[in-house]
């Protein structure tokens, strides 16, 4: 067993680290203040070629893989969470139009959508509740040239700069599920209103309303009737393990943060670093770190080697690696005292994003109960 | 046109506290992280830059020990063609002329009809500044330190301002010409994931000082002239003074305050 990172991993980590310091700090501010995704830090990270971490070179990726985009998720989250969110969401959109997309689709898209010229997010969740997918409501009837989509997906990422969404609707005839490439200019397709988050700004979550939309017939995704299958591929391969990435970039920075202000901070004449709770409080967040990290890592190699263990490694790396991460950076909260709760200190930021990552790509419940679903499923 | 940029490896600026010196005054830098010489990016990204206008090839020579290795994958993947580690037991030690002989050898062997070596203003760990002139001595070319911008003139020229005290010259250089340069001259790229995938094909080759034909004699410690006689911190103190008297006293005392701290002269 190899624990190190190989050479190119290595590069990566760096160049990706040295991205988000260079590129995305000097940002962080601003969107906490607008709340928006500045369109220009989109097209820089589409030339570093982020969006096609896993997409083939013939379309236009890199040819790295799902471990290789953990390792720079983690690097984008530790700097911003909210960009690491929005470039995972639409990572998904990539991965799901590599794995399932028509020859037809891809070369349409490609190599434009694996940097980042073409964004795509998936748009599954409605009022009705995310984690009950099968009582959506969202449908399309076959008008002979087309599809006419009517409904309304909620808490979509990126619902207000993708230029196309990938949307999970029921056939009217059939109904079955089927999952639809709609692009933003298709008449009845409009984005709705902007969630007011308690974090991740800088990460558009809203609304994107289908009001009798055409959907062109070619733009059928995936195979006919098999919509939802194709979605929790998507959030399976690459939506856990994204947000597990996420979660492994808030507590890296969240350590930072703590060691950095135990050794600085001094109370009875010495640094707090040499009280024990202290330090107990750091050792933890190591802990968690490094746990997280190993079952993120894992679950990332096994998407990519195919294994049918992935669903279940990938569920418990989200909830596990989210969780902790909600842990963890609440303990850098007390570590900081009060300066936790002041805009001075980036900590508190860190705390409300942790908590966004526990819902997005499917609740904690519902990843224990994949979870425990399969660990006890008879075997046959 | 052909362009060797010259980039040293120096500990992390996090890490100098772990950094030990030996009772020789040598340091003793294992298993501190390493990051290339900040200004050497600026040197590579102008070569870069040549390249792209002007076509050719651009190769980065590095003296250090094994661990560089990975760090020149890192100037591979921003752009250079090749890669050369001048690595050996008989280079340990070299002080700066010691440096550039091997420096200037690697680059007569590798890339013996060069245009133009770059270097950096000044490394960050020992910083004297003297690798890029004595380079340009064994080398036998034309010279110039501290520069922030460079172009490539007509009849075999470079056209380059360095700074002065009160201004800047424009001097133009001939080929073959050695350059070093400052932060100023540009701002170095972050490789791509392209860029990263393709540095895995470059090959980095390793060379040593029998390859260079160089003696142990004219290598590493053998070959320094420098001894280091004494090591010793030099205290940095913020002075406190709060001034008394009148206003027009206070102004007066502060003014002149900076020539007496030896700050102004
Ligand atoms: C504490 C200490 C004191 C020292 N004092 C002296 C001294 O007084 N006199 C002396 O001659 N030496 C001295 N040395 C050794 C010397 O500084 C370095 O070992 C020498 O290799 C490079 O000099 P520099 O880092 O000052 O380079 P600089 O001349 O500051 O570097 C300028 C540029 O030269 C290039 N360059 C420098 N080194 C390399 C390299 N290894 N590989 C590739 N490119 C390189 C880079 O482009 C760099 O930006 C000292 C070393 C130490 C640790
Ligand atoms: C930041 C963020 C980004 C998002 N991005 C997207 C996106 O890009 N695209 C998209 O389609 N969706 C997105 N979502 C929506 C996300 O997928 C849903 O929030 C998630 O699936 C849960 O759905 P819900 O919020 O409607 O909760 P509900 O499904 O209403 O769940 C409510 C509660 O019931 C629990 N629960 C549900 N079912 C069971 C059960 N069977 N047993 C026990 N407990 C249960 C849940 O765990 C939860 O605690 C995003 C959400 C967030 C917060």
């Amino acid at each position: 067993m190899d624990f190190k990172l190989n050479m190119q991993q290595e590069l990566l980590k760096k160049t990706v680290r040295q991205f988000a310091e260079e590129e995305i700090a000097p940002l962080v501010d601003e969107m906490e203040r607008n709340d928006q995704t500045p369109p220009e830090l989109v097209r820089k990270m589409g030339e570093q070629g982020f969006f096609g971490v896993t997409a083939p070179l013939e379309y236009g990726g890199t040819g790295m893989g799902h471990v290789d985009r953990v390792i720079m998720l983690e690097e984008i989250a530790r700097i911003s969470a909210a960009i690491a969110m929005s470039l995972q969401v639409l990572q998904i959109g990539v991965g799901m139009m590599m794995e399932m997309g028509t020859s037809e689709q891809k070369n349409r898209y490609s190599p434009a959508l694996a940097q980042g010229k073409i964004l795509i997010t998936p748009a599954f969740t409605e009022s009705s509740g995310g984690s009950d997918l099968e009582g959506m409501s969202t449908k399309a009837s076959d008008k002979g040239e087309y599809y006419c989509i009517n409904g309304r997906k909620v808490f979509i990422t990126n619902s207000h700069i993708a230029d196309a969404v990938i949307i999970i609707a029921k056939h009217e005839e059939t109904k079955k599920f089927g999952a639809f490439l709609v692009e933003k200019g298709e008449k009845g397709f409009r984005p709705g209103r902007i969630e007011k988050k308690m974090g991740l700004f800088g990460c558009y979550n809203g609304e994107i309303i289908l009001d009798n939309c055409q959907a062109p017939k070619e733009n059928l995704f995936g195979e006919k009737g098999r919509g939802l299958s194709a979605a929790l591929r998507g959030i399976s391969n690459y939506g856990r393990t994204g947000m597990a990435a996420s979660a492994l970039g808030l507590m890296q920075a969240s350590l930072e943060a703590a060691v950095k202000f135990a050794q600085e901070r001094t109370l009875y004449g010495k640094a707090i670093s040499n009280l024990a709770p202290i330090q107990f409080k750091i050792a933890e967040i190591y802990a968690e770190l490094e746990a997280s990290r190993l079952m993120s890592y894992y679950a990332a190699w096994l998407v990519e080697q195919g294994s049918k263990r992935s669903d279940t490694q990938t569920a418990a790396a989200k909830f596990f690696a989210t969780e902790a991460s909600l842990r963890c950076t609440r303990k850098t909260m007390d570590i900081y005292g009060a300066y936790s709760c002041i805009k001075d200190y980036p900590v508190e930021r860190y705390y409300r994003d942790a908590q966004l990552l526990i819902s997005a790509d499917g609740t904690s419940d519902i990843k224990r109960i994949i979870v425990g679903r399969n660990l006890t499923a008879k075997k046959n | 046109m052909h362009v060797a940029v010259c980039v040293k490896m120096v500990p992390a600026p996090g890490q100098w506290s772990r950094i030990v010196f030996r009772d020789d005054g040598s340091l003793q830098r294992e298993g501190i992280e390493l990051i290339i010489n900040p200004v050497d990016r600026n040197a590579l990204e102008e070569a870069l830059k040549i390249r792209q206008a002007r076509g050719g090839t651009v190769a980065v020579f590095s003296m250090g020990p094994p661990s560089c290795l990975e760090h020149l994958r890192e100037a591979l993947a921003m752009g250079a063609d090749r890669a050369f580690l001048l690595s050996d037991r008989n280079f340990a030690g070299a002080d700066t002329l010691a440096t550039s002989r091997a420096l200037a050898a690697g680059i007569k062997k590798e890339m013996p009809g060069f245009d133009l070596v770059l270097c950096g203003s000044a490394s960050i760990d020992s910083g004297t500044a003297q690798v890029g002139p004595q380079l340009a001595a064994y080398l036998g070319a034309a010279h110039l330190t501290e520069a922030f911008s460079i172009s490539v003139g007509e009849q075999n020229c470079f056209q380059v301002r360095t700074a002065g005290s009160h201004g800047y010259f424009v001097t133009d250089l001939r080929k073959p010409a050695v350059i070093s340069v400052t932060k100023q001259l540009n701002k170095p790229r972050i490789p791509t994931l392209f860029d990263i995938m393709a540095s895995c094909n470059k090959e980095i080759i390793i060379l040593s000082s029998a390859e260079l034909s160089l003696p142990k004699s004219e290598s590493g410690l053998e070959g320094s002239p420098t001894k280091v006689r004494e090591l010793f911190f030099s205290p940095a103190r913020r002075l406190a003074r709060i001034l008394e008297g009148s206003m027009e006293d206070r102004v007066e005392e502060l003014l002149r305050q900076p020539g007496v701290a030896g700050v102004l002269k």
